[in-house]
């Protein structure tokens, strides 16, 4: 690992812890309410008192970052933990079943990947309506192609391999060396994958809360907090500014980690 | 007169600014003029690394960092890569281990043979030129070879292709490193014939690099033991294989595999009955074609061929892993049962799941028949890794954590656990080093004295079949060409194929050696 890259991973979980806190306990970072402004200080600069500034009604940017963090995460982590479900699920029957369920199941993928995720997703949140917990599903089913193509090939993979037709010869039966050996050597390349994953799911969700389909106002939630400050963007650069640089910070962490957890997990 | 190739105390180590422990340790060495000259040693003792310095090809990670080299009376370690590109191709020429992967598969062998011959000075080689480089490494018809893909040649032919643009310069020393161990033992023999011709022919010193012994017994005059990056001995071949002084070199060359003695095993009562057997793939190729043999309780029936033959397909429908398309496999007159057949693969690199523990993978047949209590199966692998003289503490070691010997005595335990009648041997020992192979042929014998079970013993290498086999038989092209007592097939073989196989048996026919 070069110097750089070790020199990034303690800011970098510094970040995430920090975002993660924020989610779990808000009231650590900030007391002030994110949802009830001070209609004589509306938008005032960053400053001592209001660490992001306030907005046009007054209100604590710094709060409702800080509060809009628990919704942003959860919905990006529940993303990518139906995406993997999904996905793998998908992946391990066709890699095990082969054959026309094998055909049938990944031209379906393939369908998936051939429509445009943004796309999908938008046409995934018009159908359920709007919300955090829709969004999420929306994001996950988008990305759920990607992880079952590559569960799919591990799963040949390593079925192909000499373990597993021991295992066969002793007599293992195949729900066994499914779970026993194929899933395990499976999962590498699939986590390697999610971590990967979940930075773009953060991305993808601010993406879609900005177009206003995510927690219905005033509830605070990155995406929206940008689309929010919007109109102010010549006025007042933090309500906009602000908001993008914490999820640009979230982000890099998290695909920093990722991706030193990878070549971790790659050396040995 | 000073010597071609001298090599003084050469340093070559890994890992970043050299720090490393020493891949080759103050070696010595010297190659005259029109000599050829064997380095042999185990895997990881340091004889690639000491062709690759002698190339000007070590990688980026390695660095010398003592000694000299000169060829042709002039220093050559610490040339830049420019100099080394204006001295390979033309006096020093390079073939590597693996035809396989060292032609461009994208290119046909004529652009690929052009670039060679552009190096020595030929910039339009004409037909004449290719016909000429690929005549003289002993291909019939260059015509027909010069317009084909890599993929369309058999490994021989692409190791002749390679020695051709390896000597389209005329070079005055040939580094080989490995060239055959990728190869059947008969191609083997007319690829090592051809670099024996040539070298004597051209008068090209040759720098053999190789595992086995008995290939440097039969075409080195010279020979150089290396262990652990250092030369242990290094004098005339004669000398250092019947007198070796170092206590290395003894002990490869008690290593080598020498067939059974004692008389023929008498005919027993019958295990396994193969009768009949064929497979055909899907897309019609046929794998194997009416084999039959029967093989006795207790004893070992030694399956020898050469790669494609067939007996791989053998071994996958007895142990159940491959359907057979028509014939019968019969364990004691009845279909094959659950565990009463074990299967031991070739590479025990493959063959462990990585992320299990020793102990899990030894267990997991009787989990599989669901034998005994977790104490009880505890306590069962804790015996298994005895037999296979394991310590007890690998319980817990991962795969990675083993040798390549460790780790086929782990395949072995696990073979074993079940308490077979029967243990497929697939290439058991191919991926293994000579003394690391000596040790598993005695563990085998021994384990076999103790617990009564039959081996099937599939391998390309008829001195190791000598070695542990009563019973031998020999396929080809899918079928069964002969098959009879090991030591009388030895004597007196039938087949023109067989008499073709030991004669390739590199340092002799295995019958040959008993008294050695």
């Amino acid at each position: 690992m070069t110097f750089a890259r070790r020199l990034g991973v303690v800011p970098s979980a510094l970040v995430l812890l920090a975002a993660m806190a924020a989610a779990f306990a808000p009231a650590l970072f900030s007391a002030a309410d994110p949802l009830r402004g001070d209609l004589t200080e509306r938008l005032l600069p960053p400053g001592a008192a209001h660490l992001f500034g306030t907005d046009e009604l007054g209100r604590d940017v710094f709060a409702r970052v800080v509060h809009g963090s628990a919704p942003s995460l959860q919905a990006a982590v529940i993303a990518v933990g139906i995406a993997v479900l999904a996905g793998s699920t998908i992946g391990l029957v066709a890699g095990t079943a082969r054959g026309w369920l094998d055909d049938l199941v990944m031209r379906g993928v393939e369908v998936l990947l051939a429509v445009p995720s943004f796309l999908l997703i938008l046409v995934i949140v018009a159908v359920l309506g709007p919300g955090t917990r829709e969004v999420a599903v929306a994001v996950g089913v988008s990305a759920a192609a990607v992880f079952s193509r590559i569960m799919r090939a591990e799963v040949i993979r390593v079925r192909g391999s000499g373990y597993v037709e021991a295992a066969a010869v002793c007599g293992t039966g195949r729900p066994t060396v499914l779970l026993t050996h194929v899933l395990p050597n499976a999962a590498g390349p699939l986590t390697a994958l999610a971590t990967l994953e979940l930075g773009n799911a953060i991305l993808t969700v601010a993406a879609v809360s900005f177009l206003g389909f995510g927690a219905p106002p005033p509830a605070p939630e990155w995406g929206s907090l940008i689309a929010a400050g919007r109109p102010f963007l010549a006025s007042a650069w933090w309500l906009t500014t602000v908001p993008g640089l914490v999820i640009v910070a979230v982000v890099l962490a998290v695909n920093h980690l990722g991706h030193v957890l990878r070549t971790r997990s790659e050396r040995r | 007169m000073t010597p071609l190739l001298a090599v003084r105390g050469l340093t070559v180590r890994y890992g970043p600014s050299g720090r490393g422990r020493p891949a080759v340790d103050r070696a010595d060495l010297t190659v005259e003029a029109g000599q050829i000259v064997a380095v042999v040693g185990e895997s990881g003792s340091g004889k690639s690394t000491l062709a690759h310095a002698l190339a000007g090809l070590l990688p980026d990670t390695a660095r010398v960092t003592g000694g000299g080299v000169t060829f042709g009376g002039e220093r050559v370690d610490g040339l830049r890569e420019r100099a080394w590109r204006r001295l390979r191709g033309r006096r020093i020429a390079f073939v590597p281990q693996d035809p396989g992967t060292a032609l461009n598969p994208l290119m046909t062998v004529r652009a690929q043979l052009a670039e060679a011959l552009r190096l020595t000075g030929i910039p339009r080689p004409g037909e004449a030129a290719f016909e000429d480089a690929l005549g003289r490494v002993g291909i019939p018809d260059p015509a027909a070879v010069l317009d084909r893909h890599p993929h369309q040649l058999s490994g021989g032919f692409r190791q002749r292709v390679l020695l051709g643009m390896a000597l389209a310069g005329r070079p005055a020393l040939l580094i080989a490193d490995e060239p055959t161990s990728a190869l059947d033992t008969t191609v083997q023999k007319t690829v090592l014939d051809l670099i024996q011709k040539v070298a004597a022919r051209d008068g090209t010193s040759i720098l053999l690099i190789t595992h086995d012994l008995g290939v440097a017994a039969d075409r080195a005059d010279r020979v150089a033991v290396m262990s652990e990056g250092r030369v242990v001995e290094e004098g005339p071949a004669g000398r250092v294989l019947c007198s070796p002084e170092a206590a290395y070199t003894r002990l490869l060359l008690d290593s080598a595999p020498r067939p059974l003695t004692g008389p023929a095993p008498t005919v027993g009562d019958p295990l396994l009955a193969v009768h009949d057997l064929r497979k055909v793939y899907p897309g019609g190729t046929v794998a194997v074609e009416g084999a039959s043999f029967t093989l006795d309780r207790a004893g070992t029936l030694g399956l020898v061929g050469a790669s494609g033959s067939g007996k791989s397909t053998i071994a996958r429908m007895i142990t159940g892993l491959v359907e057979p398309t028509g014939g019968s496999v019969l364990l004691d007159g009845a279909p094959v049962g659950a565990g009463r057949v074990q299967f031991v693969a070739q590479n025990p690199y493959a063959s462990l799941d990585p992320l299990m523990s020793v102990g899990r993978i030894i267990a997991e047949p009787l989990r599989a028949l669901r034998a005994g209590t977790r104490a009880e199966r505890r306590e069962r692998v804790r015996r298994l890794l005895e037999d296979v003289a394991l310590p007890s503490e690998v319980v817990r070691r991962r795969p990675s954590a083993l040798s390549g010997g460790q780790r086929q005595r782990v395949a072995i335990a696990r073979a074993l656990a079940p308490s077979p009648d029967l243990i497929v041997l697939d290439e058991p020992v191919s991926a293994l080093d000579a003394v690391t192979q000596a040790q598993i042929l005695a563990l085998l014998r021994r384990l076999q004295d103790k617990h009564g079970m039959a081996y099937l013993l599939i391998s390309h290498d008829l001195a190791v079949v000598a070695a542990a086999a009563g019973r031998l038989a020999v396929m080809r092209d899918g079928r069964i060409i002969e098959s009879g007592p090991t030591a009388g097939v030895l004597a007196g073989p039938e087949a023109p194929f067989t008499r073709e196989l030991l004669a390739a048996v590199p340092g002799g026919p295995p019958v040959g050696r008993t008294s050695a």
